[in-house]
């Protein structure tokens, strides 16, 4: 769930209704402008009566009953630009007069129109100069409505923690005066922090008795904020359905007392859930409302807020062009707002200026803000990069799943390797032993029968000789098959060298083998690899033998830039290479070629004779 | 002469003994079987000579016959063995053999290597020596072979086939003729068909 939704100001800074003595004058201005603001009253008719009171008034009564409950109009009315205007020029007025009071609601109006523009840097400042009067002069109720207010400036800056933690304390001074009009709505303020922070038991608990309270004694505004308090709690807990029903409340309650901004707070929180629940009709029916009441308040982070959701629910609605557009737009505001100036100018004001705050604290309000900034930069992106994503998405599974592939046909065939190698290396064994046997065992009686008869003066010199011919050409086939076996001085010799022996030892007057090398260097293959080679050249002249025929025979090797080219050319009996390859003694060689990184290949057809087995491998690897 | 005659196999040595016995007759013939007696032997009597078997049961005669020349100087040392090939010969010479002795050759020979190691010379049995001739004159033969293929593949280059000629001619694959062509081009050392059959003609095999 997207928890990170932009917060208004919302509750709008709690009146203060500062107890001094009120006179019918103070009390009708007052009145006059509640009225305008709730929409019972006619702007020109107000400020013609205004104008005819203000001529009988004082200066300071002028500032303090006139300009501020104006000032606190305009305010509520989304213009915090003139309220601003107003609160400066009063506080330049009453300068140096020790108007403790007056400098002390002047400062919250300053501090609030700032806020609500958002300069939250001046904001807080003069919010803290504001709470420094209330602290000194031990006004317990102007402390507690500063801490609020200061708690909403950290809604705007999304940092829940310090936020509650200004709410607390100041629902914390409220429980002292219980009957205080504003402790309903500061209690749902409070209840709307913990919301944030998931403490949902004591959220619930404060947003139900934020609404007795308010309900009990009337308080409308308090009622709004409670039951949108009740929402938050709702969202909070991913109940989308109970926390748009809440919404719809706090929004028919705020129309209902022309509470424009809760109007708009309410439609945003339905645009939001709607779109958690995919309803994204009527997430563009609020998106709309909230988005004309907006447009009203000129307030850019919630502009941009709206925009993004909204086209969000263009596009949940198929409605794409709708959907660019406004995306295109709130990049546009993402843009002219979110330099890094005032990111540093938001980073700066934590520092300076929230001194209670831990450092841990700060740390993690930057981390939010970018976390927020992240979060806006990918929600900008989803209508044009959806399609690439989900392509993305579409390749890495590809990659993935190649990639995985791969490995497992790695692992697979490494296993393979490791048991081939194993296979070959117990078949080397096998022959090295059999090779010694016989070349110990078999070849050397041998000699010793051949020593005997040489000296046995019994038997005639014919039969002597035949004899003798006969257990030489013995000894010396045993020895061949010997070395053939286990090839000795492989290591000492390489692989040419051996071949090159290889090929004398097996040459007969029935069969010639012949053996050439091209190109110069060393062969870099270590003695384990140089004897496999050499057995596979001697299986494929064994094989051009045995099965072609063959008694003619070229081995050719060839060294150039550490490409080992090896081919072995026979004049038998000529085949098809397809119908032979498979299930012959080919594939073994052609394994374990492949277990030297070499390529192996045969050439062959039945209409000629004999056939070219080919060995390449690039020593390198 | 005391000759002592070193085999791991009985049935070799006592050949070997009843041979030198019965052709040089007034000489003692004494055999050791393995390297410990070998140099029990050694140790207690002075030989002429000792004929070495080159695989000693699991010792091999050159890694040992340097230490026993050291202590023996006078000791001539006849190497003994079924292995004919030139690096085996080589190195039993390096390890202080003065002769070499083929067990497919005719006892004779150890009779011959006898005669010459006590006069001063070396010997090596005539197989090996003639088996080592062919390999130097191999070595050295400046001419270039050709393998039967390679012979063909030339002829039909020398006709101006092309590759796919040659191989529909020869039955095989193009890459086969490739490959024999870019072989051919590397033992003659061109770089082009032009320079092949020039080369070719040249050296006399077209």
């Amino acid at each position: 769930m997207q928890k990170g939704k932009w917060i208004l100001v919302f509750v709008l800074f709690s009146f203060y209704q500062i107890t001094y003595s009120q006179t019918q004058d103070s009390v009708r201005i007052e009145q006059l402008f509640t009225d305008l603001l709730r929409g019972q009253a006619d702007s020109s008719e107000v400020y013609k009566e205004v104008t005819e009171i203000s001529g009988r008034l004082s200066e300071g009564q002028k500032i303090n009953w006139i300009h501020y409950n104006e000032a606190k109009y305009l305010l509520f009315s989304g213009n915090p630009e003139k309220a601003e205007q107003i609160a400066f020029s009063a506080l330049q007025s009453i300068k140096g007069k020790k108007n403790t009071l007056s400098s002390l609601k002047f400062y919250a109006l300053l501090a609030s129109s700032l806020s609500l523009q958002q300069q939250y840097e001046e904001a807080i400042r003069y919010f803290k100069k504001a709470l420094e009067i209330a602290e000194e002069n031990s006004m317990d109720l102007q402390a507690a409505y500063i801490h609020n207010n200061i708690a909403n400036v950290f809604f705007s800056l999304l940092d829940y923690a310090a936020a509650h933690n200004h709410a607390a304390e100041s629902v914390e001074i409220l429980r002292n005066y219980p009957d205080d009009p504003n402790y309903p709505s500061i209690l749902a303020v409070l209840s709307v922090s913990e919301a944030k922070l998931d403490q949902f038991e004591m959220a619930e608990k404060h947003a139900l008795e934020a609404r007795e309270m308010a309900g009990k004694s009337s308080n409308f505004m308090a009622l709004i904020i409670a039951v949108h308090a009740l929402g938050e709690v709702e969202f909070s807990k991913n109940d989308f359905q109970e926390a748009q029903r809440y919404y719809e409340e706090s929004l028919a309650l705020a129309e209902r007392f022309n509470q424009q901004q809760f109007v708009l707070l309410n439609a945003i929180g339905i645009l939001t859930v709607s779109l958690e629940q995919k309803s994204f009709e009527t997430a563009v029916n609020f998106g709309e409302k909230a988005l004309e009441l907006a447009a009203i308040t000129e307030n850019r982070s919630t502009l941009y807020s709206i925009k993004r959701k909204l086209a969000h629910a263009y596009s949940g609605v198929e409605k794409y062009e709708d959907a660019f557009r406004l995306m295109n737009e709130a990049h546009e505001i993402y843009k002219e707002t979110n330099k890094s100036e005032t990111q540093k100018a938001i980073n700066d004001l934590l520092i300076q200026y929230d001194t209670e705050k831990k450092e841990k604290e700060i740390t993690r309000t930057r981390l939010e803000l970018l976390a927020k900034e992240v979060e806006s930069a990918r929600l900008w992106n989803i209508i044009t990069v959806t399609g690439i994503l989900f392509l993305v998405l579409m390749i890495v599974f590809m990659i993935y799943r190649s990639v995985m592939k791969e490995r497992i046909m790695r692992i697979e065939s490494k296993k393979e390797k490791d048991m081939f190698d194993a296979l070959i290396r117990g078949e080397e064994r096998e022959r090295r032993r059999l090779g010694h046997e016989l070349h110990d065992g078999l070849a050397s009686q041998l000699v010793g029968i051949k020593y005997r008869l040489e000296s046995d003066n019994s038997v005639s010199s014919d039969t002597k000789q035949e004899l003798l011919d006969q257990v030489s050409s013995a000894h010396e086939e045993t020895r061949r098959i010997a070395h053939n076996l286990a090839p000795s001085g492989m290591k000492e010799l390489g692989l040419i060298e051996s071949l090159r022996r290889f090929a004398i030892d097996n040459s007969t007057p029935h069969l010639s083998i012949e053996f050439d090398h091209i190109g110069s260097g060393t062969i870099m293959l270590s003695a384990e690899k140089t004897l496999m080679l050499f057995r596979i050249i001697q299986e494929l002249v064994q094989n051009a033998v045995k099965h072609a025929k063959s008694d003619e025979l070229f081995i050719q090797t060839s060294l150039i830039d550490q490409l080992l080219d090896i081919r072995v050319e026979n004049n038998g009996v000529g085949f098809d290479v397809k119908k032979v390859k498979k299930g012959n003694g080919l594939t073994s060689i052609e394994e374990r070629v492949h277990l030297l990184n070499g390529t192996f290949s045969i050439d062959s057809g039945e209409e000629t004779n004999g056939a070219i087995a080919h060995i390449s491998i690039y020593l390198n690897n | 002469m005391k000759i002592l005659v070193a085999d791991d196999h009985e049935i070799i040595a006592s050949g070997i003994r009843s041979f030198l016995t019965d052709k040089l007759g007034a000489l003692e013939v004494k055999s050791a079987v393995n390297l410990a007696q070998l140099k029990q032997i050694l140790a207690k009597e002075k030989f002429d000579i000792l004929l070495q078997d080159i695989r000693f049961g699991n010792d091999d005669g050159r890694t040992f016959l340097s230490e026993i020349r050291k202590m023996h100087p006078d000791l001539l040392i006849v190497a003994l063995s079924s292995h004919t090939d030139e690096f085996t010969v080589k190195s039993a010479l390096a390890a202080g053999c003065s002769g070499y002795v083929s067990k497919s050759s005719p006892l004779e020979e150890i009779l011959e290597a006898i005669q010459s190691i006590t006069k001063g010379k070396q010997f090596v049995s005539k197989d090996i020596r003639d088996a080592m001739l062919t390999n130097l004159m191999n070595g050295e033969s400046d001419k270039i072979k050709l393998t039967k293929r390679e012979l063909e593949v030339l002829k039909a280059i020398q006709d101006e086939l092309s590759t796919r000629e040659i191989a529909e001619k020869l039955f095989l694959s193009e890459k086969t003729i490739e490959g024999y062509r870019s072989n051919l081009f590397l033992k003659f050392q061109v770089k082009n068909v032009a320079g092949l059959v020039k080369q070719a003609i040249l050296q006399g095999y077209i």
